[in-house]
């Protein structure tokens, strides 16, 4: 990711209440062959589970030939705790950002999908980011 | 080739506990690249793992930090893989609990022949703006050319990736962490001694702690070999590489040499190995290809020999190969030399040469024109002669024996033995004619044959020669009768006369 970026929506995933089982995919229009990464900022309503427990994983896949073929590119597993800053501060929205190093691809796109593993309240943005 | 970063990527997340964090190369890997991943998460978590979908485990972190300042709460680890496979890979860093600010960097380095034991990391609490001030400490490399990999990171507030330091290439920046800066810097730097360095960086907010982690990585030595080659390997010499030596080339190795490799000699090659010479290789010799190999020289290997060959394997020399050797083949072996096709062939026009207690066994075709050559007390198993009239050589000598009445006949070839058996039938048959011979009823003659291969003839012989006799003891009694009978016929006129 480059110190200074600029990050365009691509898809929007509404808060909503979700039950175990996957969602999505959810996927974009081809991003901007100057693409540096991607960002995924998560929202929760403040419901979040804490039990300490698996409540989602969250996996990306990346397409180069205009959603034709479709490979693994990066996921994450999100735990049931609270979200907070360094200092312990509790938040609602969480990044989580993926550099890119093959730039100048003309048919790149993403889609997410999440694996719900409990119920949870979870919206996301996704951008490009360039 | 020269050990460089073939392609490198990271990943972040912010404020949310995250029980794994995982990122693919963007690129399949090439084989026998050396792996670097640098990896983190909040302090919560006491250790961090690393494992690859394609090559498994990452072993144990190299260096593992934890800086506990307040401000960061922060721990890295990082780890190295050596000679990966091909192909993708997908690597996920995992802490031990689920923890926040989880990311992960993974690097590829090519033309490596891997790690070279020697790695460091430090943690610096306000380590100013001064140029290099960052560092992992010093690392000795045992060996060079390689390459140092490094990683280093504001983990505090992320207040921008530190610069490369003096004489590195700067490499990606990274690990936002939620935050709108990125706090990581990777970098990269080639030596060429085997003095003791360290991987340094400049850091953007010098009041800020910083973690750095580095690895040393040694550079590999095979490559291809294009143009006109001369290689000298000392006792120990080997050649052990998937390439291809094009053009002319002229090999020589040691004591031990050895020649291992699934690539092609092409073009003339003079290969002379020492006294334990070896050519192992799933590949191919074309053109001309001239062959030395020690004393305890050995030829294996499923390839071709094409085109003009000249082997000379020494003294325990063995030449074994499921293969072919074709067009023109001169092979030389030493004292006790073998030569074992089991399946193969040697077409074209080919020359052997054994010598002493030397053996050829071949259990293969020898095609076209081919000399053969052996000395002392060579021996030849597995080679048949057929019962032909080919004239038995020096050491291979067949008697055939016949014994007539107890006489004894021997001959040198067959047909000879078989021109005696219809000599008996013909003079069976001359004996038949003479009346005087069978005024008393006469025996054939007994016959007896020492070879199989005479017994047939010899069982034809006997029943011709049996009915001969048959005939004539039959035609001679009729006589007899005859002259019985007109000697009656006399004597019963002259007693009408009386």
């Amino acid at each position: 990711m480059p110190k200074q970026f600029t990050k365009t929506t691509q898809v929007t995933i509404p808060l909503r209440s979700l039950t175990p089982g996957i969602k999505g995919p959810f996927t974009s229009g081809v991003l901007p062959s100057t693409l540096s990464g991607y960002e995924i900022d998560f929202q929760n309503d403040g419901t979040w589970p804490t039990d300490g427990n698996d409540v989602c994983t969250i996996t990306v896949e990346q397409s180069n030939d205009s959603g034709q073929t479709w490979a693994f590119d990066a996921s994450v597993t999100l735990a049931g705790k609270s979200w907070t800053t360094k200092q312990g501060v509790v938040i609602n929205t969480v990044p989580w950002a993926v550099g890119i190093d093959n730039q100048g691809s003309t048919g790149r796109q993403i889609r997410v999908s999440v694996n719900v593993l409990q119920s949870c309240t979870l919206g996301a943005t996704v951008s490009s980011v360039s | 080739m020269t050990a460089s970063v073939l392609q490198e990527r990271e990943t972040s997340i912010g404020g949310s506990s995250a029980s794994s964090i995982a990122l693919a190369f963007s690129s399949s890997l090439t084989s026998g690249s050396s792996l670097h991943v640098g990896g983190a998460s909040n302090n919560g978590a006491s250790s961090l793992s690393c494992a690859g979908s394609r090559n498994g485990s990452y072993g144990t972190a190299l260096d593992n930090i934890n800086d506990t300042n307040g401000n960061a709460q922060q721990r890295a680890a990082h780890w190295k893989f050596d000679n990966s496979a091909a192909g993708s890979e997908t690597v996920t860093v995992t802490p031990n609990s689920s923890n926040a600010f989880l990311a992960i960097c993974i690097r590829e380095i090519g033309g490596t022949s891997g790690y070279d034991s020697a790695h460091n990391a430090s943690n610096q609490t306000a380590p100013g703006t001064g140029t290099d001030a960052l560092t992992s400490g010093n690392m000795t490399p045992s060996v060079q050319p390689g390459c140092v990999s490094a990683f280093s990171f504001d983990d505090w507030s992320g207040s921008g990736s530190p610069t490369a330091g003096t004489g590195f290439t700067a490499g990606l920046v990274g690990w936002a962490f939620g935050g709108g800066s990125t706090s990581l810097r990777a970098e990269f730097k080639r030596y060429t001694s085997t003095s003791a360095l360290a991987a340094t960086f400049t850091a953007i907010n010098g009041t800020e702690g910083h973690i750095t982690m580095a690895a040393l990585f040694k550079e590999a030595s095979s490559g291809a070999m294009t143009g006109s080659s001369a290689l000298v390997f000392g006792e120990t010499g080997t050649l052990a590489g998937a390439g291809a030596a094009s053009a002319t080339s002229a090999l020589t190795m040691g004591q031990t040499g050895a020649l291992k490799g699934a690539g092609a000699l092409a073009a003339s090659s003079a290969l002379q190995f020492g006294q334990i010479g070896a050519l192992a290789a799933t590949g191919a010799l074309a053109g001309t290809s001239a062959l030395l190999l020690g004393q305890a020289g050995a030829l294996a290997g499923t390839g071709v020999l094409a085109g003009t060959s000249a082997l000379l394997i020494g003294q325990t020399g063995s030449l074994a190969a499921p293969g072919a050797l074709t067009g023109t083949s001169a092979l030389s072996f030493g004292a006790s030399g073998t030569a074992d096709l089991p399946s193969g062939a040697m077409a074209g026009t080919a020359s052997l040469t054994i010598n002493a207690s030397a053996t050829l066994s071949a259990f293969g075709a020898l095609i076209g024109n081919c000399q053969i050559i052996f000395n002392a007390s060579a021996a030849v198993p597995g080679i048949q002669t057929l019962p032909s009239e080919v004239p038995a050589g020096r050491r291979i000598r067949n008697i055939y024996r016949v014994t007539i009445d107890g006489q004894v006949f021997e001959f040198g070839t067959l047909q000879q033995a078989l021109d005696l058996l219809e000599q008996a039938k013909a003079l069976a048959e001359k004996v038949a004619e003479d009346d005087a011979i069978w005024k008393t009823p006469r025996k054939p003659p007994v016959i007896t044959v020492s070879s199989r291969e005479l017994r047939k003839p010899a069982a034809q012989a006997k029943r011709e020669i049996q009915a001969t006799y048959d005939r004539a003891a039959v035609h001679a009694e009729l006589r007899m009768l005859f002259e019985l009978s007109r000697r009656q016929e006399e004597d019963d006129t002259l007693l009408l006369l009386m």
